[in-house]
């Protein structure tokens, strides 16, 4: 990645950098029907690490939805191996391959005629659970997807709307706790405001499982927004593009792979990037309780590096208030008004605040409130500096030719 | 009026044990009739190419005149309960097959998808997914299919088959005679009452049985 990195940074991608154990490997794996000239998947190689979230994005027709049903073989590949856990999948009966693979599809697929409880229950019976084993375990998922038990439990698939019908069939895949699971389009059929939450949720009860996810969407913005690896189809069934969403959205490979991330390149990159990932200014600071001398030299010291007020912190480093001192020497003091924190927060978010905000920088926090850095409108363009490539200014970076 | 109560009075005792043989060979023959609807739709939903052909035999099949049927049916099974009971299964057949069929083939494909996608094997999400989903649509077939099969029952009379046929034949034999009408309408009365206790069997059948998911 082409970030400025902290060392602390540096030395979490060289563990990164790890041979991570691949749970699923395609291997020169091809699709073609009879009566197709050109394969709809052509000679594909992929390999897919324990836990990661990765999404099959490209055109309708590029076969990623070809190559999701490879995997769980609801579609026989021509040629070519597949391989989960070290193991051919065509080793194992289908049905048996399924039942250790979650599956959600885009048009749900909930059985009408089962209460929710029993949908939830559906691969968990198949292997044959004891009703005393299976009972908590339903009521566990649906808490997990944030559907109270107790309401819903009974209900049947025709009284839910489409998000919460998009819940339970999340439900049912992880019911098994399947180590893999395969999404097909899952929040395509939804509305625009329930689909956000839907991925947000997502992405939250992803931290805690920590499945390897396979995800096919035709929606880039939802690829990048969800994924840590993102595979772009091309025309002709190849592959155009693999790598972070950062990677991609800084360095689209081609001009087909620029076109598919479309005008708002730029806006997808900005959320893509967290605060962690970038690096933050410093500020003079003050610890809380010093007066007088103390005080005047940290801010006459301010003065010297160009810089009209300190920012005071509490002896756990929080941030309270700013320190300003004018032309008298007089000081008074200012709320914090925008403070951001460094794991939660992107850069399109950190923008828009930064905007609203009284100080025109951001004050940036750890997790537990201390104090990072700040983060400024030029900040910002000196970390996208890098990632829009040689010769061309971030600016320019969203802006189709 | 006085006259019809007077046939009554001398003869419901005929008229009752011919409504329960009435009732015995419908009933016979529905049971025969889902199991032979339920072989050939599992053929037509194993081999996809069954089910066209199948479709449409049944439908011209039940355009053919049941007293023709019954006629033909004598030189190879000769009169009584065999060839009544053979004429209404081809009949009883008919329906049940066409929404067996229509009924499996009406589920969303996703369903479908889903069911093979979590790992059930094709036996498993027939007998878990489709026929229920399907359900009602054959319990529809059945009701339909036993309707039609309590009327035609009654044409088993002509080669000696059981049942409210006798009577009414007798009736029909003798127009004029004092007895003639009496025995055409008790018997005719004795019918619909059977295809209206039949209809209520089905419908609470169907209560018991759909799932409240998808009625």
């Amino acid at each position: 990645m082409a970030l400025d990195l902290s060392p602390q940074e540096a030395s979490n991608i060289g563990t990164e950098l790890q041979p991570r154990r691949s749970v699923i490997e395609l291997r020169d794996v091809s699709k073609h029907y009879k009566d197709a000239g050109a394969p709809i998947v052509d000679r594909l190689t992929l390999s897919i690490s324990e836990g990661e979230f990765v999404a099959l994005t490209g055109p309708s027709g590029c076969g990623k939805t070809t190559t999701l049903k490879m995997i769980n073989r609801l579609i026989e590949p021509s040629s070519g191996q597949i391989i989960i856990n070290g193991q051919d999948v065509g080793d194992l009966p289908s049905h048996r391959l399924r039942q250790g693979i979650g599956y959600v599809i885009q048009n749900v697929g909930l059985f009408p005629h089962m209460t929710i409880a029993d949908n939830v229950a559906a691969v968990p019976r198949l292997l044959g659970w004891k009703k005393d084993r299976m009972t908590p375990r339903i009521d566990e998922l649906l808490s997990m997807v944030g559907l109270e038990p107790s309401i819903y439990r009974d209900r049947y698939p025709r009284e839910l709307s489409g998000g919460q019908a998009q819940r339970v069939g999340v439900a049912r895949a992880l019911a098994a706790d399947p180590p893999i699971l395969l999404m097909d389009e899952p929040f395509a059929a939804v509305d625009p405001i329930t689909r956000t939450s839907l991925q947000d949720e997502f992405l939250r009860l992803q931290q805690s499982i920590r499945k390897t996810i396979v995800f096919v969407t035709h929606d880039m913005a939802e690829a990048m927004r969800l994924a840590d690896r993102v595979v772009i189809f091309g025309p002709q069934s190849k592959i155009a593009q693999v790598g972070a969403p950062t990677e991609v959205l800084s360095a689209p490979a081609d001009a087909f792979v620029a076109s598919m991330l479309g005008s708002g390149r730029l806006m997808q990159l900005l959320s893509c990037v967290r605060l962690r990932d970038v690096s933050l200014d410093r500020w003079p600071t003050l610890a809380q309780g010093l007066e007088g001398d103390e005080r005047l030299a940290a801010l006459s010291s301010a003065k010297i590096e160009g810089k009209n007020r300190v920012l005071v912190l509490d002896e756990a480093k929080r941030p309270l208030y700013w320190i300003y001192s004018d032309a008298t020497g007089e000081s008074s003091k200012v709320e914090v008004d925008c403070k951001l924190e460094l794991d939660a927060t992107s850069l399109r978010d950190a923008i828009t605040q930064i905007v609203y905000c009284s100080h025109d920088c951001a004050v940036v926090v750890d997790g537990d409130g201390a104090f990072q850095g700040i983060i400024n409108i030029q900040g910002i363009r000196r970390s996208l500096a890098p990632l829009a490539g040689a010769g061309t200014s971030a600016a320019n970076i969203g802006v189709d030719k | 009026m006085s006259g019809f109560l007077q046939y009554l009075h001398y003869g419901y005792q005929t008229l009752l044990s011919e409504s329960l043989s009435h009732v015995l060979i419908v009933v016979v023959a529905m049971l025969v009739s889902f199991v032979v609807a339920a072989m050939l739709g599992l053929l037509a939903y194993r081999r996809a190419w069954l089910a066209e052909p199948l479709l449409s035999i049944t439908s011209t099949a039940l355009t053919l005149p049941s007293l023709a049927l019954f006629g033909l049916m004598i030189p190879i099974f000769g009169l009584g309960f065999v060839p009544t009971l053979i004429v209404l299964v081809i009949y009883a057949v008919m329906p049940i097959l066409r929404n067996l069929i229509t009924g499996l083939n009406s589920i969303s494909p996703a369903i479908l998808e889903a069911a093979t996608g979590i790992g059930m094997t094709r036996t498993r999400r027939l007998f878990v997914v489709e026929v229920p989903l399907a359900w009602p649509i054959i319990v529809t077939g059945l009701r339909f299919s036993s309707m039609m099969v309590v009327g035609v029952a009654a044409v088993g009379a002509y080669v000696g088959g059981p049942g409210l046929g006798a009577t009414l034949f007798n009736g029909l034999a003798e127009v004029g005679s004092r007895s003639a009408v009496p025995e055409v309408l008790s018997a005719t009365i004795m019918i619909l009452l059977i295809a209206i206790a039949l209809d209520g069997l089905f419908w609470l059948i169907s209560r018991l049985t759909v799932s409240p998911g998808i009625r």
